[in-house]
């Protein structure tokens, strides 16, 4: 008999296109809108040349040691990316380049060292250093002539002043690469597992006899209604898992997110998050005893703010939420779906991801729970509220 | 007016669906505001990246010298040092930069044995090349001296380095009309407003073009006394007024919240774009009411459609993250030329008629794109009447 309506709960859901609709095509489209969105999100944060406009006057023409050093920064070292990309120009051109949003700034030698912008900001700021730089480096060696004159005379004993020893050493966050965006596709993830609620209220109205003229009928036969209401919620659970599936295959083959390698793990999220997303649905449709369009609202509130406080609108909001108030890491399906997912991608080890599996099924459990109590033992004795939608 | 009052009770039906997305907009317009005050424009000040400022080898005299330094161009943040929290704040931006001193640096560096300072940054990026500079800078100057001057202390050291570091370039700032701070929230805000408008629209004018289709409702309209073409002035005069209302709403909140950030013709002309941008917005739920005929698809196409466009065009997202191509693309979309009017007038330094002529094409763009819209939507409007009596 559980086969029998298993199969029918399947054949009914397929064909259901508008929460096919919205489980499965909507999030392939936002995430190929999130991927246009940030196309230049990598080439915007790292550093780029800054370009300055030198002013060509006669003290620039004079000033031997100033050019050179800016020949150091001009010039590509290898495949780094050089300083500054200088542009040698009149005083009318260079100001004119700055209105433009041409150049970031201008150096002017007017005879002292000048720089003109007109923001403040880290490009502005890597120019100041240098010519900083550039002056104090003078400042140094007159200080130290001022203090040991024997060193002008005896110029073998100097040692000079060099910028090139390099006293920091990198050492990488963490497994991957430090992407803020990835987390963007993971709270959409999370979503779209949670979105498997859509299923779970359609299921749970589907074997009440209050809720839905299909329920009444269900209820009429004389199959358990516990097995009716399993039969749906697995039915419910393989579909919504392959849509996951395909989303996720969807965002690493076409649009070439980020994921960790660890397939299984990834996969067994989607798992798990579907379970949690549909098993909320029951829970809320078994709760709520209003109608079908009250329950989808509240769910579609619940999902878009447990979301975005997982990082679906401002990724770094995720952390914000969880600093400000720790208990949020672990009481949101949402981030707990988006993190597991962020541990297995930046993480060396499994014990976060772990723990945010743990806590997903338990709260697949107690939403189980509650819409077991919910909708256990129920008699309708009539049923005159019932209005029929479809 | 009959037709005007049934439009009104239509709407008014919409009012809790509506007020969701004002609602949220102006929560969004509320942490926009409290994020970041406004930088002052005259004075230049060099920019301060995030760093984490960790000391193994608790404080030296040297040590204390170069954070004191660094407190020019860094802000110390606070984050635990386990490894967990380090990487987390580093992926989600609350720093942008970690400086490991590791034990027994002090006594090494003053020895002048090799020694290595271990940061952790996102590579490449514009503040991890800042600070590197910054930091190279102080410890290449105390090693000039410490290889100059055999014997110097630490309290000497200092001293001498803090003295040349203190050399700094003079910096002219230009004025701009708006400060840059300032001018990104304000265009964030009406960047963000075009999606508001477009959903406001979409929702109020489809749901009421929704039920006047429905075929027998339209059947019965037309054999009442009231004439045809008075009933279609009185339509359009529902959806000129409710545009209206709209856009006076969403005008209001931003002279409310940015009523002082701007200046009176930065206002004015941005006022118009969003009016422009409005009667877009009309004629694009026009469309979309009269093609579609179920509530279903009306939400998945104000969706997809008021998502696809803003966020392709530029309204979430800063232009600039955008890739080429895809902006290439989102050329056909009003949202891009709305967004890139709003940006290139906000960031304006002084409007004059000169400046500004290139800019009205924007507008221009947009009308043309709501004049297509509506002759796409009558041409679907005829092709139905038609199947109709057919």
């Amino acid at each position: 008999m559980f086969a029998h309506v298993f199969k029918y709960r399947m054949k009914c859901f397929l064909g259901d296109r508008v929460t096919l609709f919205w489980t499965m095509v909507f999030p392939i489209l936002l995430s190929t809108l999130f991927l246009m969105a940030f196309s230049n999100f990598s080439k915007a944060t790292s550093f780029t040349g800054i370009k300055v406009a030198v002013v060509n006057n006669d003290a620039y023409q004079e000033n031997r040691m100033f050019q050179e050093a800016l020949d150091s920064v001009t010039e590509k070292q290898g495949d780094e990316e050089q300083l500054l990309s200088m542009e040698l120009v009149s005083l009318e051109e260079a100001e004119t380049l700055l209105d433009q949003g041409e150049v970031h700034g201008i150096i002017l030698l007017d005879p002292d060292i000048k720089l003109v912008v007109n923001q403040s900001g880290f490009n502005q700021s890597i120019i100041k250093s240098f010519l900083d730089q550039y002056q104090q480096v003078s400042a140094s060696y007159a200080t130290l002539f001022q203090m040991s004159p024997e060193l002008l005379a005896n110029r073998d004993a100097l040692k000079d002043y060099s910028a090139n020893y390099d006293f920091l050493v990198e050492r990488n966050p963490g497994k991957n690469e430090t992407d803020i965006t990835v987390t963007y596709f993971y709270a959409l993830l999370a979503m779209t597992a949670l979105y498997g609620s859509f299923w779970g209220i359609r299921t749970v109205n589907e074997v009440q006899a209050d809720q839905s003229m299909k329920g009444a009928r269900v209820n009429l036969a004389p199959v358990h209604k516990m097995k009716t209401l399993l039969a749906g919620i697995l039915a419910a659970w393989i579909i919504q898992f392959a849509e996951l599936s395909i989303l996720i295959l969807y965002m690493s083959m076409v649009l070439k997110v980020s994921f960790s390698n660890q397939v299984w793990c990834i996969l067994l999220t989607g798992l798990v998050g579907s379970l949690t997303g549909i098993t909320l649905g029951t829970m809320v449709g078994g709760l709520i005893r209003k109608s079908d369009g009250i329950k989808t609202g509240v769910l579609l509130g619940i999902t878009m703010t447990l979301s975005g406080f997982a990082g679906l609108y401002f990724a770094s909001f995720k952390y914000v939420v969880t600093k400000a108030v720790p208990v949020m890491a672990y009481i949101n399906p949402a981030n707990l779906i988006t993190d597991a997912l962020y541990a297995l991608y930046y993480y060396d080890t499994y014990e976060r991801f772990a723990l945010n599996i743990v806590l997903l099924l338990a709260f697949a459990a107690v939403f189980c729970l509650l819409t077991y109590l919910s909708v256990r033992r129920n008699r309708y004795a009539s049923i005159p509220s019932i209005q029929e939608g479809d | 007016m009959p037709v005007f009052q049934a439009y009104k009770r239509v709407i008014k039906k919409c009012i809790p669906q509506l007020l969701i997305y004002i609602f949220v907009f102006v929560a969004f317009a509320a942490i926009l505001m409290t994020s970041g005050a406004p930088a002052s424009t005259v004075q230049f000040d060099d920019a301060r990246a995030k760093m984490a400022y960790l000391d193994e080898a608790d404080s030296s005299i040297l040590t204390e010298g170069l954070k004191n330094y660094l407190l020019q161009y860094a802000d110390f943040v606070d984050v635990n040092h386990d490894q967990a929290s380090l990487q987390d704040a580093l992926f989600f931006e609350e720093v942008h930069y970690i400086l490991r001193i590791p034990a027994g640096f002090t006594e090494d560096f003053m020895a002048e044995r090799p020694v290595e300072i271990e940061k952790i940054s996102r590579p490449g990026t514009t503040t991890s090349v800042y600070l590197d500079m910054n930091i190279s800078k102080f410890l290449n100057t105390a090693r000039f001296y410490l290889a100059n001057i055999p014997g110097i202390s630490q309290r000497e050291l200092v001293a001498l380095v803090s003295r040349d570091l203190a050399v700094e370039t003079t910096v002219e700032v230009r004025p701009t009309a708006v400060n840059a701070d300032a001018g990104e929230s304000l265009s964030i805000f009406y960047n963000y407003m075009s999606y508001v408008i477009l959903n406001l629209l979409i929702l109020g004018v489809g749901t009421f073009m929704l039920v006047f289709n429905q075929l027998d409702l339209r059947r019965r309209t037309i054999c009442s006394p009231v004439p045809l073409r008075q009933q279609n002035m009185q339509i359009l005069f529902g959806n000129l007024i409710y545009a209206v209302v709209c856009w006076l709403i969403m005008m209001g909140m931003g002279f409310v919240l940015y009523g002082k950030a701007m200046p009176a013709k930065q206002a004015m002309l941005v006022a118009l774009n969003g009016l422009v941008f409005t009667f877009v917005s009309l004629s694009i739920s026009f469309m979309i009411g009269s093609a579609l005929n179920s509530r279903n698809a009306l939400s998945a196409v104000t969706n997809v459609l008021s998502l696809g466009m803003c966020f392709t065009g530029g309204a979430f997202v800063p232009q600039y993250l955008i890739g080429e191509q895809v902006l290439s693309f989102s050329r056909i979309f009003p949202t891009y030329w709305y967004v890139r009017f709003n940006n290139e007038i906000i960031s304006m330094a002084n409007i004059t008629f000169d400046s500004l002529k290139p800019r009205l094409g924007y507008l221009g763009m947009q009308l043309g794109i709501a004049v297509a819209v509506l002759a796409v939507a009558l041409v679907i409007i005829k092709q139905r009447r038609q199947a109709e009596n057919a």
